[in-house]
């Protein structure tokens, strides 16, 4: 048997204190901060006043007592601390008797320094509110050096018995004293404390105690086993399927601390008939508090608590009122009302509010109320959770045989169907898919290996899909060949099956078995259009690494056609295929897909658009006006990326102004992602060296670097400028390079200029350019590059490229002064002087 | 901040503080700002550490309901300055034979059948203590700091209207504070609340001679902290809740959590509450989205719907339309507000008034100037020096978008 005051549900100040420590959980930060502001509060002249809220069971009392186990043990407030501690029973009904309660809890605690004689004290003040102050001053004087800490547990009661006038004293007392501090608990955020009217809005520094997480239950349930040296308990909680009973009942018990304090005990119950006895005589003592409670509602908002503990999960008020029969709007408001008190919780999604009750307690005891001998629900469900099918069977049994309680329990468990189950795995799920997006691979598992203990085959799909995000190729396809080898499989999930498969041989690098998988599904009829096209792009990727440029573009072509009714994907397959023609040198094509996608928003305008079109006139136009520069939009990087596509296809025909335009119109929007706007930054100074004045170049420079993008791939890229500059008459050489170097030098990015030096000696490779111009070329850069670290190997690289170049008949030589990987890279660069590398 | 500061943890105000010490030098004073903002703070902050040469009582207002109970409150807080003794008694026992009255506990109660009233009662208190400070040639200046004073004047003259007296004791109240400020030239007095005295006076005394009692008394106006000591307090709030900060980046989450605030210490501490549970190194990302939850949240615990809400009382009345039809002011204050918020620059009278007719068909511009500047009094705008108002906290003005739904 269980010492049932070990580990109290109701009063953890019953409990050993260290004990309690360590069935903490979740709260942890909580404790610590309370704590340290109350130090704070002792021992300098701030004073804190703290409100726990939450709902009964969510373990307000629990952290109460541990923050006060805590202070008490604190020796800098041995001397400077009293403590009035004014528990859950005490019924407060006025100012002038929380001033007494305070007295008589210090008189009591500390004899020797506090007096008695408070009543006789103020004897004669008529008013209730001036004998309080003047009590509560007379404490004031009696601390003398010290400061005290007041626990108020259930200040809502307290404040409503204060009344606004003796909420105000209070409030003044503690205003111009400042000697208490206090901590308090209340159910729900009250009035008198949250509207901005009120005496005490922002007093308190108010501590919401929300559910606690399954996690958090898991870890309690397994710390209270262990105190209670239940260890098998312990090891099976530690199983997959101990946490996918403790998430089950994780949704039974909606996150309450007490009710997992109470279920620790039940859990370890032997037999079913025992177990029932104390779940119903559980009810039976808290029904009074709950009566209480539901007899503070109106008739039409208990008749809606009373539906919602009738339901088996949550509900829409749609359904709310069908079961009612109140009118939608009553029923809104009512349940706005009861939200307000913690009756019930909503959640929204997409339109609906769904609504279910806050404490699963209360559902318990409005079932106590009325079940009349027939089994509870909510036992039930416990008992479904808990316990193999085979426990749950109600044994063959000769006529005549009267059932007893337990087995009646068992066969209203079987009757139960399997919906509550259905929502838990539907939140695994949920809690895996998160998992593996943040890319935590390990804890996904874990969860898996929880949903395998219940549902083998979903477990199965988030194999597969965790595999394939954590690159476990060979385990995915063993997943998904399992998947499409079950009988089960239904032809909608083969053709999914299919497709990771495909991803998997893609990781795996087999693209041939990949390309098939992804083949078998374009020309599956039975295959949805949102298979079909992620196949497609998967196959058309595939065809563009293998350089099959060709079929990737017709791969394309066909997925804008197949997305004529889902504009975001035939951007897409836009942006792709632009970006292949811009690749494969066709920059009409190109910039018509990327004029196209510059219209998105007007899907017809995308989906009339010709695809041979080649719009470079019309459409560059178009997106000039339509990516407008001041109002936010969604498609915003979007259309720059567009614009970028754009800006490339002109300058690779040497349209330099209307690139430029283009650039502009880009760095003129708001919120672009950073590696756009640094992209286009940068790039704008090859258009404009070609039209503009070196003085405008060096201000558009100066103002890129300045954009604070240096955590970008492309800050400080100088792309084809030194192209630009090569371009330039040999004259203006010097100007150009002796303007710029220095600002890269002095923004840092003197590494990618170097790099784009080294990139321009495939510039200068044929007859082009005279002897004397290649060593002005290279005295320039070499001049200015003087002292910069960065700049030395790409010198060294253009010295000894030159040096090839002004041979008469060009060979290697001058190319071995330069380390072999170096010398590797600079060899492609020259292959027109050198022939290809030997 | 919320709970209490001892004044030697207060960040910044030092400048504020010296300039109300030096207004004070002069005349008594009114400060005015919303709720939190810190003015309570203040005024315990010089109660705590008064210049030399001034005597300081705080004094918080909110209980008090009567004007009985105002002179019985103020003479009991007085009671200690009273204890000086001549002639074998000391002032206070003196100040009792004449005005009768009883102390039990050391509360002062005014006698029950007493012929001299609250408000002799008052001035014989004052009297008795200036008299004393004139016979020692003390040129010792003494300052009340009066917290919730407008509300504790509603609250009484919603007393008095219910019992159906045809007494004004708010209004005498302020009368006799003003009287005592006259005939004392020792005695300063800081008027201060979050409830606009504007809104009171208009209430008790009528439009036309609101500001009658108050015309000798400067208004100051409390603002957040300024941005330097915005960051200070940032910091220290970060550390004292051991919130770490991601990356080396500590710098610019700091200023972060002290600009997303608008450098209101109430703000801050509640995000910085929040940035502690996350049990994690945070960054201004976090920090954005625990403000933007705050102003977003459904039980709405920053209590911004007071904004909105109270305009219902704060702006009675009506102004007509084009038909004659008549328009609730507090409709066309929530429509300068709709503007204003979504304004991309400050906007003059004229604009405002232009943007209003393209919402509502109103023919009475002359309100709108009157308008404004309630709206400016009530901390919701500010107007720049070419009188071109625009919202007065961008915290609130990002709410009020959010609320009225002008972000979509």
């Amino acid at each position: 048997m269980i010492d049932r005051v070990l580990i109290s549900a109701f009063t953890p100040g019953n409990t050993d204190p260290e004990r309690l420590e360590r069935i903490s959980v979740q709260r942890a930060s909580l404790v610590r901060r309370i704590t340290e502001r109350l130090v704070r509060s002792m021992t300098t002249g701030d004073k804190h006043h703290i409100l726990l809220v939450g709902p009964r069971g969510s373990g307000k009392t629990h952290v109460v007592t541990l923050v006060m186990n805590r202070l008490q043990q604190r020796p800098e407030v041995a001397d400077c601390m009293r403590v009035a501690w004014l528990g859950e029973e005490q019924q407060i009904t006025g100012l002038l008797d929380l001033a007494l309660e305070i007295a008589d809890r210090l008189a009591e605690q500390y004899p020797t320094e506090f007096q008695t004689e408070y009543r006789s004290y103020v004897k004669g003040l008529a008013d209730d509110d001036d004998a309080a102050i003047a009590i509560l001053n007379r404490i004031c004087e009696e601390l003398q050096h010290r400061n005290l800490v007041l626990v108020m547990e259930n200040l809502d009661r307290t404040f409503a018995a204060m009344k606004d006038s003796g909420q105000k004293y209070w409030r003044a007392f503690l205003q111009e004293q400042v000697r208490f501090a206090t901590l308090s608990t209340a159910q729900q955020l009250i009035h008198g404390v949250a509207s901005r009217d009120e005496a005490f809005f922002g007093f308190f520094e108010i501590e919401h105690l929300g559910p606690l997480s399954v996690d958090a239950a898991f870890e309690l349930l397994r710390r209270i086993s262990i105190e209670q040296g239940r260890m098998d308990l312990v090891a099976f909680l530690d199983s997959p399927a101990g946490r996918y009973r403790v998430r089950a009942l994780h949704h039974l018990a909606g996150g309450n601390q007490r009710m997992y304090v109470l279920l620790s005990e039940y859990l370890t119950r032997d037999s079913l008939d025992d177990l029932i006895c104390s779940f119903e005589r559980l009810g039976e003592i808290l029904t009074p508090f709950f009566q209480e409670r539901m007899q503070k509602l109106s008739a039409q908002q208990a008749r809606l608590v009373q539906c919602l503990s009738n339901a088996d999960a949550a509900l829409s008020v749609k359904e709310i009122c069908e079961h009612t029969l109140i009118a939608e709007g009553s029923c809104s408001k009512q349940l706005g009302i009861l939200k307000q008190f913690r009756y019930v919780l909503s959640s929204k999604r997409g339109k609906e509010t769904f609504y279910e009750l806050a404490e699963p307690l209360l559902r318990l005891c409005l079932e106590c109320c009325s079940h009349h001998g027939q089994p509870l629900r909510l036992i039930a469900r416990f008992l479904k959770v808990w316990f193999a099918p085979i426990n749950l069977q109600v044994t063959m049994q000769p006529a005549g045989y009267h059932l007893t309680k337990a087995d009646r329990y068992r066969i209203a468990s079987q009757q139960l169907n399997d919906e509550f189950h259905v929502e838990i795995r539907r939140r695994l799920a949920e809690e895996i898919a998160r998992q593996i997006d943040g890319r935590q691979p390990s804890q996904a598992i874990e969860l898996i290996e929880e949903l395998r203990s219940a549902s083998p085959p979903d477990a199965l799909w988030y194999e597969a899909l965790v595999s394939i995000a954590d690159h476990q190729w060979d385990t995915a396809v063993r997943c998904t060949d399992e998947l499409l080898s079950a009988s089960e499989t239904s032809d909608r999930y083969r053709t999914v099956a299919t497709f990771l498969r495909g991803d998997a041989f893609c990781g795996k690098g087999l693209p041939d078995l990949a390309r098939q998988d992804y083949t078998s599904l374009i020309e599956n009829s039975l295959a949805t259009t949102e298979i079909r096209t992620q196949a497609l792009f998967a196959r058309a990727n595939l065809d563009l690494e293998a350089g099959d440029h060709a079929r990737a573009l017709e791969d394309c072509t066909r997925l804008i056609q197949l997305t004529v009714d889902a504009p975001d994907l035939q951007t897409r397959a836009r942006l792709l295929r632009g970006l292949i023609s811009l690749k494969m040198g066709q920059t009409e094509q190109s910039a018509a897909d990327f004029s196209a996608i510059l219209q998105v928003g007007d899907p017809e305008t995308v989906a009339e658009a010709p695809v041979s079109d080649p719009g470079l006139d019309t459409g560059y136009t178009a997106s000039a006006n339509s990516a407008d520069p001041v109002l936010p939009d969604k498609n915003a990087p979007l259309k720059a990326f567009a614009l970028l596509g754009i800006a490339s296809a002109l300058l690779s025909v040497g349209d330099h102004r209307r690139a430029l335009e283009a650039y502009r119109t880009i760095l003129r929007q708001r919120n672009l992602p950073p590696d756009i706007e640094s992209m286009a930054a940068f790039a704008i100074a090859e258009p404009l060296l070609a039209v503009a004045d070196i003085g405008l170049v060096i201000q558009d420079l100066r103002s890129a670097f300045e954009r604070r993008l240096k955590e970008t791939e492309h800050y400080g890229a100088p792309g084809g400028l030194v192209k630009q500059i090569l371009k330039k008459g040999h004259g203006e050489w010097s100007q150009y390079i002796t303007a710029i170097t220095p600002l890269f030098i002095e923004f840092g990015a003197a590494s990618k200029l170097g790099r784009a030096l080294v990139e321009s000696i495939e510039l200068l490779d044929g007859d082009i350019y005279s002897h004397a111009q290649l060593k002005l070329w290279r005295d320039v850069w070499q001049a200015v590059a003087a002292g910069c670290p960065e700049l030395v190997m790409p010198i060294r690289c253009l010295n000894a490229a030159t040096d090839v170049l002004l041979m008469k008949s060009p060979s290697d030589r001058p190319l071995f002064r330069l380390p072999l990987e170096v010398r590797t890279l600079i060899y492609p660069l020259l292959r027109k002087s050198l022939g290809k590398p030997a | 901040m919320a709970g209490q500061l001892s004044s030697d943890h207060v960040v910044g105000r030092a400048r504020v503080i010296d300039r109300i010490w030096r207004a004070l030098q002069k005349k008594s004073l009114r400060f005015t700002a919303e709720r939190r903002i810190g003015k309570t703070t203040i005024m315990k902050k010089m109660a705590a550490e008064p210049r030399p040469g001034w005597r300081v009582m705080f004094i918080d207002l909110e209980a008090i309901s009567s004007a009985e109970k105002f002179a019985e409150d103020l003479v009991t807080r007085m009671r200690p300055w009273m204890s000086v003794e001549h002639a074998g008694k000391t002032l206070f026992q003196r100040f009792l034979e004449t005005v009768g009255g009883s102390e039990i506990a050391g509360v002062f109660k005014l006698p029950e059948f007493g012929k001299l009233g609250w408000k002799a009662t008052l001035e014989k208190a004052f009297e008795g203590i200036f008299a004393h400070l004139h016979a020692g040639r003390s040129s010792e200046m003494l300052l009340f700091l009066f917290d919730e004073l407008p509300y504790m004047l509603q609250k009484i003259s919603f007393y008095d209207e219910r019992r159906g007296s045809q007494e004004n004791s708010a209004l005498e109240i302020l009368d006799t504070l003003r009287e005592l400020q006259g005939r004392f030239p020792q005695l300063r007095m800081v008027f201060a609340g979050s409830v606009g005295l504007h809104h009171v006076l208009h209430n008790i005394r009528g439009a036309d001679f609101a500001a009658e009692s108050l015309n000798d008394m400067p208004l100051v106006e409390i603002a957040p902290l300024d941005s330097d000591d915005a960051i200070q307090l940032a910091s220290q709030l970060l550390d004292f809740d051991n919130v770490r900060t991601a990356g080396v980046d500590r710098e610019s989450v700091v200023r972060c959590l002290a600009e997303s605030t608008d450098g209101v210490p109430f703000y801050m501490e509640r995000v910085v509450s929040q940035l502690a549970d996350l049990e994690r190194p945070v960054t201004t990302e976090d920090i954005r989205r625990s403000v933007r939850r705050h102003l977003t949240d459904d039980h709405d615990h920053w209590e911004m719907e007071h904004f909105r809400s109270r305009l219902r009382i704060y702006y009675p009345g009506e102004m007509s339309d084009a038909g004659r039809q008549p328009v609730a002011m507090r409709v066309v204050a929530s429509a300068v507000l709709d503007i204003l918020a979504t304004a991309t620059e400050p906007h003059t009278v004229e604009r405002v008034w232009q943007e209003l007719r393209a919402r509502l068909p109103l023919t009475e511009r002359q309100e709108i100037p009157g308008l404004l500047g309630l709206l400016v009094k009530d901390h919701y705008l500010i107007s720049d020096e070419d009188k071109r108002y625009s919202f007065r906290f961008p915290l609130i003005r990002t709410w009020w978008i959010l609320a009225q739904g002008l972000n979509s």
